[in-house]
This record gives C-alpha cells, sequence and structure tokens, in this order.
C-alpha cells in the first residue's frame, strides 16, 4: 500500500512536471525548434538580456504590479476597517459586491472593464495603458485584501481601541498604536496576494491595455503566437531556479523548528480551503524571486552598449527636427513584418530613433479583422498601422484613417508607379504601399510525393491529408481559396456564392488539423502538417530556415494583396508618424525589411538593390502577365456582406 | 459623540464602496446594456437570441469544463488523501512540490504541451522509438480538456488537502475498529468529512475551466472553440461585434452565478460563509 501510494504520487508529479522539464531542455537548445534538442548552448541567457521587449514587459509587469497592490492594500484596509463597524445587514450586502470580482469569470471581468474604460475614453480622453491596467488589477485584487484584513478585526478584542482611547492615545494614534499592529499579519498577506495575482494575470489585462503597456504574460501570449523565441524559456528557467532555491532554503529552516510548532502551524494552514490559502503560502517567496529576478535582469540588461550600425538616409536634415520634443509614437504592425534586430539583422525601430529622438513603441496583431476591432473597440490610440488593400478601403469608407501630408514623405517619390493610386485608395490619400505579395501553398516535401505542378487548392481538400492541412484563421482569406476552387469573383456580394463556399469550408473542417495565422511559422517549422495556405513573403522566409518546405503558387490563379502604412484616426503624433513611414521608405530601410520579412517591395529603390536573382523569382516577383491576368485584389465589400462573411465564418469555426 | 466615531471609522469604507460601485457594479450594467441595447439605442433581444444559436458551444464548453473538473477530482482525491496521511515533515515539502508549477507562467506550461503532444512532439517519438504510433494528440478536445486538468489541478488538490489534513487520524482508527475496512472508512468517513473541500475544488475549477479561451486556442487549433474564444472573437478577434459578445457574456454570468449557488448549498462552511 505504502509503495502503490509512493508510485501514484510520483506519477502525479511526473505529469506536474513534464512540460516545465520540456521548458528547461529547450532553454539549452541551440537551434530555434521546440520539437529536436540539437545541441547545448546558454546563449539564450545570454540574449533574454538584450532582448527589449521581454525586458520592457517584464518592467511593465513589476511596476503595475507594485502600484496596484499598495493602492489596494491601502483602499482594502480602509474598507475593512468601516465594514467591520457595520450592521449585519449592510455588511452582508457589502461582502456579495466584493465577492464578485472573485467569482465571476474573469474574462467577463476583463470584458465589462473594457465597455466601460472605452466609454471613459470617448468622453473623458482616458487612455489605455497603465492607467487603465493598474484600475483593473486594483479592482480584482482589492476583495483579496478586504477579505485577508476582516477576519483579524473579528479576532481583535473590540475594545481595545476605545481603551487607547480611554488612556489618553488621540483616535488616529490609537489606530496606528492598538489596532495595526493586530490587523498587520492581515494586511500583509493581502498585499501578497495582490501582488501575485498582478504580475501573473492574463485575462484581465489582455482586455485592459493599451499600445503602451504590455505586460510579460500579454507578450509571451503574442509569442505564443508564432513562435515562443527561447529566451522566455531562459526567462522561465531562472524564475524557476529561484523559486526552488528559496523554498528548499525554507524548508531547511523551517526543519529546525521543532515538530510539534510545526505540526500547530500546519493545523493553521490547513484551517480553511480556499485559492486565498494557497496563494497566500506561496505569496512571500513570490515577490522576493519576482523583485530580486527583475531587478537583476534589468540591471543587467541595462549594461547593454552595443554601437548601432548607421542606416543611410536620403536627408539626414529631415529627420532631426521633431528630436527635441520627446515624443513617442505607436506601431501597430503584423507579427514577424519587420526586423528588430532578430538574427543579427538591422533594429529599424533602434534606428529610426538614433536618427530622430522619437521612440517608437511597437505591438503586433494577426488579422486585419483584429486590427480592425482594436480600432473600433477604441482600446488603444496608434500612430501608425499597416492593413491591407480591402480593410484600407473599409477604414477610409468607415472614416477610420487620417489623410497623409505626402509633403512630408518625400520618399513616397519610391514608390512604383503600379502601386500608387490603386483601387483601394484612389488618390493615394491615405495609404502608402509596404510591401505586396501572393498567396499560395506551402508544403512539406517529407509529408507528400506529389509534384508542385499538381498542387492545386483542392489539395486542402484532399482525404489523404486529412489532419495534415492548415488553413487560415481568418475569414477574408479562408474564403477566397474556397472562392478560387468554386471559380467565384473574391469580391462576390452574393450570398448564394458565400453561402456555397462556406459550405465548402464546412466540408474543408474534418481535414483540416489546426486554423492559425503565424502559428504555422511553428508548426510548418516543426513538420506538423503537410500543407498549408499562406502568404508568399512568409514562405519565403521558411524555405530559408527549412529545406524541406516548399511553395507553389498555384496556376489557376490567386489573390494579390497589399499591405500599407496608414494612420489612424487619433493618432497623436501625425508627423511623427509621417516621418517614421518615410524612414521605412528608404531604399535602404525598405531593402533590409524586405530582406528580413520575405515579402516583396514596393519600393523601386530598394528593389533595384536586389540580386539579380531574387528580381527573377517567380515566388516574390511573378511576372506582370501572371498578376494581371490570374490574380485579384481583395475589394472592401459591403457592411452587409462582411457581416454575413462574418457569421458564416464564426458557424464554419463553431460548428461539429 | 460616540455615534459620530462611528460614522467617521464607517466613512473609511467610502473609497472602497465608490471603488466597487464604479470599476465593478457599473462595468456589470454597461456589459448588460450593450447585450440589451442596439448602437442606435433600442431595446432588444436580438442579441441574446443570436447567443442562443451558440448553444452548441456553451453545451460544448460545459461539458469539457465538467470532464475535466471530474478528472481533477478523481486524481487529486487519492493524492490529497496520500498527503495528509504522510509524516508531518514530508508533507509541506511535498506541498511545495505540488505548488510550485503553478509558479511558471500558465501560457508557458500550455505551450509546453505543444510541444510534447504534437505529431513530431516528445511523446510521439517517444513511442516512435518502440514503433508506436504517431497519434493524433494536439488540436483534439481531449488535448484542450488536458490542458484545463493540467492547469487547474492545484486549485483541486489545495482545498481538498486542506480539509483532510483537520481530519483526526483517531477518527480513521476508531472506524476501522468499529469493523470498517480500509475502503469503507474512506467511503463512509472520509469522504463525508471532506465534502465541503470537494465543492470548493469543484468550484474552483470549473469556473476558470469554462470560462477559457487561451487553452482551447492553443491546444484545441483553433477548431474547437468554448465560449471564452466567442466572447473574445466579438470584442478583440475576428467577429467585432460587442453587443453580442456582452449577450454571451451576460449568459455565461449567470450560467456560473447559478452553478455558485447550487454549490453554495452543499457548503458547510462556518466562518467561510461570512467570507465567501
Amino acid at each position: 500500500m505504502k509503495k502503490l501510494s509512493k508510485l501514484y504520487l510520483s506519477l502525479v508529479l511526473l505529469f506536474l512536471y513534464i512540460p516545465i522539464f520540456v521548458m528547461i531542455v529547450f532553454s539549452f537548445n541551440t537551434t530555434k525548434s521546440r520539437s529536436v534538442m540539437s545541441g547545448f548552448t546558454l546563449d539564450w541567457y545570454v540574449r533574454l538580456f538584450h532582448n527589449e521587449l521581454i525586458l520592457k514587459s517584464l518592467g511593465n509587469t513589476i511596476i503595475i504590479a507594485v502600484c496596484a497592490s499598495v493602492a489596494a492594500t491601502v483602499i482594502g484596509t480602509l474598507a475593512a476597517i468601516g465594514i467591520s463597524r457595520m450592521g449585519k445587514r449592510t455588511k452582508a450586502t457589502v461582502m456579495q459586491v466584493t465577492n464578485i470580482p472573485i467569482v465571476n469569470p474573469e474574462i467577463v471581468t476583463g470584458v465589462s472593464l473594457m465597455l466601460l474604460f472605452v466609454f471613459f475614453q470617448a468622453r473623458m480622453n482616458l487612455e489605455f495603458g497603465y492607467i487603465t491596467l493598474i484600475i483593473a488589477h486594483i479592482t480584482f485584487d482589492v476583495p483579496y485584501v478586504v477579505l485577508n484584513v476582516m477576519p483579524k478585526f473579528r479576532q481583535m478584542q473590540p475594545n481595545i481601541y476605545e481603551a487607547a482611547q480611554d488612556l489618553g492615545c488621540g483616535p488616529v494614534r490609537s489606530f496606528f498604536k492598538v489596532v495595526m499592529p493586530e490587523i498587520m499579519p492581515g494586511v500583509l498577506s493581502g498585499f501578497l496576494m495582490s501582488f501575485t495575482f498582478s504580475l501573473d494575470d492574463f485575462v484581465v489585462s489582455y482586455f485592459t491595455s493599451g499600445a503602451t503597456s504590455q505586460t510579460l504574460p500579454i507578450t509571451i501570449y503574442s509569442m505564443t503566437r508564432r513562435k515562443v523565441s527561447p529566451e522566455i524559456n531562459a526567462l522561465s528557467t531562472i524564475i524557476f531556479v529561484i523559486v526552488l532555491t528559496v523554498l528548499i532554503i525554507k524548508n531547511v529552516a523551517e526543519k529546525r523548528k521543532t515538530s510539534r510548532s510545526r505540526l500547530a502551524a500546519l493545523e493553521e494552514s490547513g484551517r480553511r480551503a480556499s485559492r486565498r490559502r494557497i496563494i497566500k503560502r506561496v505569496a512571500v517567496t513570490a515577490v522576493v524571486v519576482c523583485l530580486v529576478a527583475g531587478m537583476t535582469i534589468l540591471t543587467l540588461g541595462g549594461f547593454e552598449t552595443e554601437v548601432p550600425e548607421e542606416l543611410a538616409v536620403e536627408d539626414p536634415d529631415y529627420y532631426t527636427r521633431l528630436a527635441d520634443k520627446d515624443i513617442t509614437i505607436n506601431v501597430y504592425n503584423w507579427g514577424e513584418y519587420l526586423p528588430l534586430g532578430e538574427d543579427d539583422t538591422l533594429n529599424l525601430n533602434e534606428e529610426f530613433t538614433n536618427l530622430t529622438g522619437i521612440k517608437v513603441n511597437y505591438s503586433t496583431y494577426a488579422t486585419n479583422e483584429e486590427l480592425y476591432a482594436k480600432l473600433r473597440a477604441g482600446a488603444a490610440s496608434y500612430d501608425v498601422i499597416i492593413p491591407s488593400d480591402y480593410m484600407i478601403s473599409r477604414m477610409i469608407k468607415e472614416d477610420m484613417l487620417l489623410p497623409l501630408d505626402m509633403e512630408n514623405i518625400p520618399n513616397y517619390k519610391y514608390i512604383m508607379d503600379k502601386f500608387k493610386t490603386p483601387e483601394y485608395d484612389p488618390d493615394s490619400r491615405y495609404s502608402v504601399p509596404y510591401t505586396w505579395g501572393t498567396v499560395g501553398i506551402v508544403y512539406n516535401s517529407d509529408l507528400t510525393d506529389m509534384d508542385e505542378e499538381d498542387i492545386d487548392w483542392d489539395v486542402l481538400w484532399n482525404e489523404e491529408y486529412a489532419d495534415e492541412i492548415l488553413m487560415f484563421d481568418n475569414p477574408r482569406d479562408s474564403f477566397a481559396i474556397a472562392q478560387l476552387i468554386l471559380g467565384q469573383s473574391l469580391n462576390t456580394e452574393d450570398k448564394r456564392e458565400l453561402r456555397a463556399a462556406a459550405d465548402l469550408l464546412k466540408e474543408q473542417k474534418k481535414y483540416v488539423q489546426a486554423y492559425v495565422m503565424d502559428e504555422i511559422f511553428d508548426k510548418m517549422g516543426a513538420g506538423e502538417a503537410a500543407f498549408a495556405p499562406y502568404y508568399a513573403g512568409d514562405a519565403v522566409v521558411m524555405m530559408e530556415d527549412h529545406e524541406n518546405l516548399g511553395f507553389v503558387i498555384p496556376e489557376s490563379g490567386t489573390n494579390l494583396f497589399v499591405d500599407a502604412l496608414c494612420i489612424p484616426k487619433g493618432a497623436k503624433n501625425k508627423e511623427a508618424a509621417e516621418m517614421y513611414m518615410n524612414f521605412l521608405c528608404e531604399p535602404e530601410a525598405a531593402l533590409e525589411i524586405a530582406d528580413f520579412i520575405g515579402y516583396s517591395t514596393p519600393n523601386s529603390g530598394a528593389f533595384e538593390m536586389l540580386d539579380e536573382e531574387v528580381q527573377n523569382d517567380e515566388i516574390s516577383y511573378p511576372d506582370d502577365e501572371f498578376l494581371n491576368d490570374k490574380c485579384e485584389i481583395f475589394k472592401n465589400l459591403s457592411d452587409d456582406t462582411n457581416q454575413y462573411m462574418q457569421n458564416l465564418w464564426t458557424e464554419i469555426k463553431t460548428g461539429g | 459623540m460616540k455615534k459620530n466615531k462611528g460614522l467617521i471609522q464607517k466613512l473609511t469604507a467610502a473609497p472602497y464602496l465608490v471603488w466597487m460601485a464604479v470599476f465593478v457594479i457599473v462595468p456589470l450594467i454597461m456589459v448588460a446594456y450593450f447585450a440589451f441595447v442596439t448602437d442606435g439605442g433600442e431595446i432588444t433581444a436580438e442579441y441574446i437570441k443570436e447567443a442562443g444559436q451558440y448553444g452548441g458551444i456553451f453545451w460544448r464548453s460545459v461539458w469539457m469544463a465538467a470532464v475535466a473538473t471530474v478528472i481533477c477530482l478523481i486524481i487529486s482525491y487519492p493524492v490529497a488523501y496520500i498527503l495528509s496521511r504522510m509524516e508531518v515533515k514530508i508533507q509541506s515539502t511535498m506541498l511545495m512540490l505540488v505548488m510550485l508549477p503553478m509558479w511558471m507562467n500558465f501560457l508557458l506550461r500550455t505551450y509546453a504541451w505543444m510541444t510534447l503532444l504534437g505529431n513530431e512532439g516528445v511523446i510521439n517519438s517517444l513511442l516512435g522509438l518502440i514503433g508506436l504510433g504517431p497519434f493524433k494528440m494536439l488540436n483534439t478536445q481531449g488535448a484542450v480538456v488536458l490542458g484545463m486538468v493540467y492547469n487547474y489541478i492545484p486549485y483541486m488538490i489545495l482545498p481538498l488537502y486542506s480539509v483532510m489534513v483537520k481530519i483526526d487520524g483517531s477518527v480513521l482508527e476508531a472506524a476501522q475498529d468499529l469493523g470498517c475496512g480500509r475502503l469503507k472508512t474512506v467511503v463512509r468517513v472520509v469522504v463525508p468529512l471532506s465534502l465541503p473541500g470537494i465543492m470548493s475544488g469543484i468550484t474552483m475549477v470549473f469556473v476558470p475551466a469554462i470560462s477559457t479561451f487561451v487553452i482551447s486556442r492553443m491546444l484545441g487549433g483553433g477548431g474547437n472553440l468554448l465560449i471564452g474564444d466567442l466572447i473574445e472573437m466579438q470584442f478583440l478577434g475576428n467577429a467585432y461585434n460587442p453587443n453580442l459578445g456582452a449577450a454571451i457574456s451576460l449568459v455565461l454570468m449567470v450560467m456560473v452565478l447559478i452553478i455558485m449557488t447550487v454549490m453554495r448549498q452543499f457548503d458547510t462552511g462556518d466562518d467561510e460563509r461570512v467570507l465567501l
């Protein structure tokens, strides 16, 4: 029996520790792969201290957790004093309210706060960011403080406060001299719990953070949507080791105490079953660990003194006129869509800051629809966004973009003529083309013997490859593929045609392994799937890293897209945003971009600098004939059609 | 004079009450408002009806969360019992071992499961060595349930342990002296005494499980959506429609409220009632 229980416990512990073990192992992996261990390195630990994004969000997380938990402790302790004096009925009502944030599903708390903040934003100029995050965190923290302090009042002798006053203390003094020491343990554990909850919160932060204030969990989340950088594994390993060490030390120290007092302590700790108890046990350690880890990392990160490379620009004087204004612009871009110093590329945002003195706050989204939702929800204000063609015309129509001052973007002259005055923005008033490309099919030659010329869209419906097919996780791109097969226009407004396309997509669902966007880098890279439709540029990048991957643009035709730089309404620094756009149009910058993200460039200056081999590459730069005859550009659909497609898409995703 | 003092003391709760009113009550009212009022200001039940169309997802979420909760309970119960009967010295160490994984960000732990479960993942590679598989594990409902069990199981173990450690060993001995077998002791004595722990464990696992949106997205491959995903899609995702999102949130909230009320009927906790 004893043996059996031991075996059982070990199995459960194994279950709990396997993922952590995996994480630690892969933090030492020489490649970014998460399935193959190719060698041992400490590289990721070194890089961690140079990864601005991770360090900055770690800093944000700590700042917000400290502010929120301190405020929550003050408000909550004061509240407990008042509540303990209330009548029975009032008390019960107040406690009901106190419980709401605790029992309510987190996502509802997040959504409801988001609605409130959007309301305030429209009327009182509240900006999503630190303020909203701290308010949200205080809101879910403060009930825990109240619940921790309240019992201390019940345990306290009710008349000692009066006694202190009778003996000559003033009310304030007697509070601090007599009451405070009594309730201190409750206050402290309330504070620690608040702090831990704040540190680890993802859901509520996700709905209430703005452009400027991503916390570490949010950064990790956006990473899991493409590829988790092993640097994060390294960070987790460090935290894990620190926690482990602290716990071991604590444990050894405790062992020295007599078993009698330990038994009492254990009984005390087991007195009440609740989540609060659980958290409390480890909360002290948490604070210590996080502060130590955070501070170490921030200090170490501060030592970085790299001399940045210089990027040649045409007119350096142009870039210096806003230098002394201490401006920060918020840039909202697709994931993996700008070189930021990864794999020894140039960090263009840093270059821009060095050149102009304007700081860049950079965050990413995965689909046009997500961008649209974020802007419409009003949850953040951005200065530069990069939507695609059809989304641009929708935004123009819905008055969501600001007209550009082309005087401020002299490098617009480099944009090739065929990309000027496009249909989605007929007067080129709102957008500057950033990249373009086609959609095709990425395939894994280890998992299929098909010849390239045989691969057409219908392969994504091929039963033989059931569960080895990935599909776009957004309505417009998915419908386009079904429409190409059905021979419809990609811009049809005919509901019967859309219904037919939806039926085809529903039929496909049983063959689809997963609906993905940038997760494709991870999944195709790991050899999880045989076929996946995706954008040519990303395919080029994947093929560079993985020899077994190939890419086909089906002869039968495809979608041609253009992504362009725009400034959304509500941008705070339009001139700086235009300067940023101009910077990205510098031929050398555009070349860096095309090089890194693999997408085709509409910038003639950059195109001329490309190798001849690339200039003639069929994937990146298909000939004009194919582009004109076989490719269709998305147009904006009517609101009605958009809504209809949206509903069909939800139906597809949620059905069977 | 005395009354006055009481008033001042009560007033210290004022900032808190204002805070909770503005940031808890008002936002929830706004959710209800969005769920019932169109952009044009008309009152409508349209959104609730539309939310009703997703009954299948509601049902799936309840079902998957329930399965995860039951599995958590089945795994945790023996763990908690074994822990509570261990030597006191080892107990706290073991307890720490159980809690430690919670220290890692849950997104990263879930991501690690992707590495484990994939077609080319660690488990399938190991199975491949002995000539088995590969099995499709990732992007299934099973994977989502596994993710829920993994992430929320500590919330089941701890409350169970907390009540079981209070059960005096002599009570168990007495039962055995009076002729109960081992199994019967557990069924007749341990289970009834640990009921409050079971109940709080169930709520603590079920509520987060039913409303998660990350686990289903990462492990379910985007084809096994849950209520949480649906809500997220309406606010920040591919199907922008805050009114519908608010309606779904409202339904979810009511569901959780009902479940909590039912569970509370079983709750025998004494001072717990005042607190929770």
